[in-house]
């Protein structure tokens, strides 16, 4: 089974396997979400963060590869009442736009080999706009001793050297590297090793 | 007649192997497996970030857990497979806000009574 079936199985059950909440740590950083403006949620799946996003008056684009999260994604946004764009995107081959988003969200996209998240992350700062905020939140390779799920491919997980190589192009960078309970999901629930990135895309830009 | 008694608190066992588990067990046996993942974490953490790294943990509360409610709705047997594999609501209190979440796992009944396991992805 390929790795986009995978993901297209575990998204075509009637529930939603991540929950339709939002994700703490992005329900955190509310004070720093402008009051309007654009946001990118990379890789949303059922649309539990974009929808929360959409909430707050922000224009949403939730993307992600799977039809069947999209469509949940899509039924969340009309069941509480918002407008939330989608799009079918492989963030692996996607055309990242440039300069173009207020807010780019990434929460738990660890599904991306090491070369492809390098992609993925190049992207992610390139479509954010001078001045854009951008919020990450990952699992550390800690998160494997932990056994409460996550992905089992340790080079996938986020490590401070990683995220600081990365983004050290932003300013107002804070990472921040803790264990918390959590769930994610519908077999996980417990401590999980944890590491949020907030980081501000400098009005000169530094790709 | 000890051997009869041996055989059957056996029977009884496996008997009890099949019977479907009861929410109130299921409950019990998830919370004990939730303390019991807390606390390898910590006991992880501790081991390689030491004393002080455990402390920050405690002073955060970050492991602060509370079952606030517990709702069992299916559970079926899989060939193969021990026990159950059941689906149930709960909500956990935590210090980054309470977990509501539809959770699958499986309950198999052991010598120390009925035990929680991850259901796999």
């Amino acid at each position: 089974m390929s790795e986009f079936e995978r993901w297209e199985n575990r998204f075509s059950v009637p529930d939603y396997i991540f929950g339709t909440e939002p994700n703490a740590f992005l329900k955190a950083q509310a004070d720093l979400l402008p009051k309007s403006g654009t946001v990118l949620a990379v890789a949303d799946g059922e649309g539990r963060n974009g929808v929360w996003l959409a909430e707050r008056g922000l224009d949403v684009l939730s993307i992600d590869w799977s039809p069947a999260a999209q469509a949940k994604a899509e039924a969340l946004a009309k069941r509480r009442s918002v407008a939330l764009r989608t799009l079918l995107v492989n963030v692996v081959d996607w055309q990242w736009p440039e300069a173009t988003y207020d807010v780019v969200v990434a929460i738990f996209v660890q599904f991306v080999s090491p070369p492809e998240q390098r992609r993925m992350f190049a992207g992610m700062r390139q479509a954010l706009k001078p001045g854009g905020l951008l919020l990450i939140e990952g699992y550390r390779p800690e998160q494997l001793n932990y056994k409460t799920g996550g992905p089992s491919q340790v080079e996938n997980l986020y490590t401070r050297a990683l995220l600081e190589a990365e983004f050290a192009g932003l300013s107002d960078l804070r990472i921040d590297e803790y264990a918390s309970m959590m769930s994610e999901g519908a077999a996980h629930v417990g401590m999980a090793a944890l590491i949020d990135l907030v980081g501000r895309k400098q009005a000169v830009h530094r790709n | 007649m000890h051997m009869l008694i041996v055989g059957l608190m056996a029977a009884t066992a496996l008997a009890g192997h099949n019977v479907e588990p009861s929410e109130e067990a299921m409950r019990i046996a998830f919370a004990s497996d939730l303390a019991d993942g807390v606390g390898a974490a910590l006991a992880y953490v501790g081991e390689t970030g030491g004393s002080e790294a455990v402390a920050r943990i405690h002073e955060a509360r970050t492991d602060a857990f509370e079952i606030r409610s517990f709702r069992k709705l299916t559970c079926r047997t899989s060939a193969g497979k021990p026990g159950h594999l059941c689906d149930f609501a709960v909500e956990i209190d935590t210090v980054a806000g309470p977990i509501a979440q539809q959770v699958a796992g499986r309950f198999v009944a052991g010598p120390w009574g009925l035990a929680y396991q991850m259901a796999e992805d």
